[in-house]
């Protein structure tokens, strides 16, 4: 059980946590939601609720009565939002793993490093071709993926985040849905 | 079998195709285009997305793997659809990521190699590794030959390997686990979806069966009535 004075202390510290104060740091956090737009509302998006109101009809049946209607919307929409996030995730992969270019920031520094050693006035003495191809590589196949999921990591987990919350409000909606349904087949 | 299947070079996520629809109870013959963004075809439903394809990914092992979980599951209403298509989807994550996880021990073994050898060669080691890493007959004869000559077999080089990739091999591991516990907690949730179909199909029979006995019961006592 929480002591009284430690509920004191929590509302005070979160009274001073007020978030950004300047007009820079507000206008900034205000962009935070449309970052991977994940965290909007399916209804934001016109299309994507039209996509909603015909998954709710296939999930709650032509007949079905207002309650088994709005239970067949919860999960729809958290069916949207799984496959949204999961979209995303999947152009998001398929992007970073299609940029020939990519590398990890390890060897962006090593690669760095190298050019500026060669435009100092005591350049080391390299076979061009050495320096050339070294410049020119970049991980590919497994090694690139294995990096891809190493150096993103903030990003998918971020991502997975999202998912899991989706699906747990899926499921609970599904179950709810079924309740309601067993519940009205009870009363028949 | 699809599970052992490397990625593919050839692309055959079927770019021109478009969107078959599913009929409940059958299996599902979908195709997606690779390059649908988040919407679908106005005024159709499309609960599912594309298909979790990533490049050099193979549509059709995709495809075939979707049509056997279906036809065990055999999905009964829409809800079930969704759920299959979640487990083809984590299951398909897993293979991808075993897969990774085996070609990148295989792309990284002459590191591993190179690490094994350091001690027993003393030139031109690099040449040797790289000769090895390309499969030159000559090369592998002398590598294991370095090898049996140490005592050491190719599971010393595994080893180095493993030990230089544990990061990474921890992190699929990982996500691994975690495909595979969302697939579980899928397949219990259908289960329980599945005991309250169970249930309401229960009723539905005992109601028809009610029914008839009414039926009958009043046939009968007219039949009585009659005599």
């Amino acid at each position: 059980m929480t002591s009284a004075s430690k509920i004191r202390a929590n509302r005070a510290n979160a009274r001073a946590s007020t978030g950004p104060n300047t007009a820079a740091g507000r206008a900034r956090s205000a962009r935070n939601a449309l970052r991977h737009a994940l965290s909007l509302p399916v209804g934001s998006n016109g299309r994507v609720s039209e996509e909603v109101e015909t998954l709710v009809l296939e999930i709650a049946g032509p007949d079905a009565d207002a309650e088994i209607q709005d239970l067949a919307r919860r999960v729809a929409e958290a069916q949207t939002d799984v496959r949204r996030v999961r979209l995303r995730r999947r152009q998001f992969l398929s992007e970073t793993l299609s940029d020939p270019y990519y590398e990890s920031r390890a060897s962006t520094r090593n690669k760095v490093a190298l050019l500026r050693s060669l435009l100092r006035p005591n350049a080391p003495d390299m076979p061009l071709e050495a320096v050339l191809q070294f410049l020119a590589s970049t991980p590919e196949g497994p090694r690139k993926f294995a990096l891809v999921l190493s150096q993103e990591a903030k990003t998918l987990l971020a991502m997975d985040r999202y998912e899991r919350r989706a699906l747990s409000r899926r499921k609970f909606a599904i179950r709810a849905l079924d309740e309601a349904r067993r519940l009205l087949d009870c009363k028949k | 079998m699809i599970a052992a299947r490397e990625f593919e070079t050839q692309n055959k996520s079927s770019n021109s195709k478009g969107r078959s629809g599913l009929v409940r109870g059958t299996v599902p013959r979908r195709r997606h285009s690779a390059s649908a963004d988040e919407g679908g075809p106005a005024g159709r439903s499309v609960p599912f997305g594309p298909p979790p394809l990533i490049e050099g990914e193979d549509a059709t092992a995709y495809d075939e793997l979707l049509t056997l979980v279906s036809a065990a599951v055999k999905p009964g209403d829409i809800l079930e659809d969704i759920w299959v298509r979640d487990v083809v989807d984590l299951v398909w994550e897993a293979f991808r990521l075993r897969r990774l996880k085996a070609n990148l021990m295989t792309a990284s073994a002459y590191s591993g190699l190179h690490t094994v050898l350091e001690p027993l060669v003393d030139e031109g080691l690099g040449e040797l590794v790289e000769d090895w890493a390309r499969r030159k007959p000559s090369a592998i004869k002398e590598v294991n030959r370095l090898l049996a000559s140490a005592d050491l077999t190719m599971d010393a080089v595994m080893a180095h390997t493993l030990c230089e990739n544990l990061d990474s091999m921890e992190r699929i591991d990982r996500m691994i686990a975690m495909a595979e516990g969302r697939r579980d907690a899928i397949l219990r949730e259908i289960d329980r979806h599945r005991a309250t179909l169970g249930h309401t199909l229960r009723r539905t029979v005992e109601q028809i069966e009610e029914g008839e006995y009414r039926v009958l019961d009043t046939k009968s006592v007219k039949g009585n009535n009659a005599a």
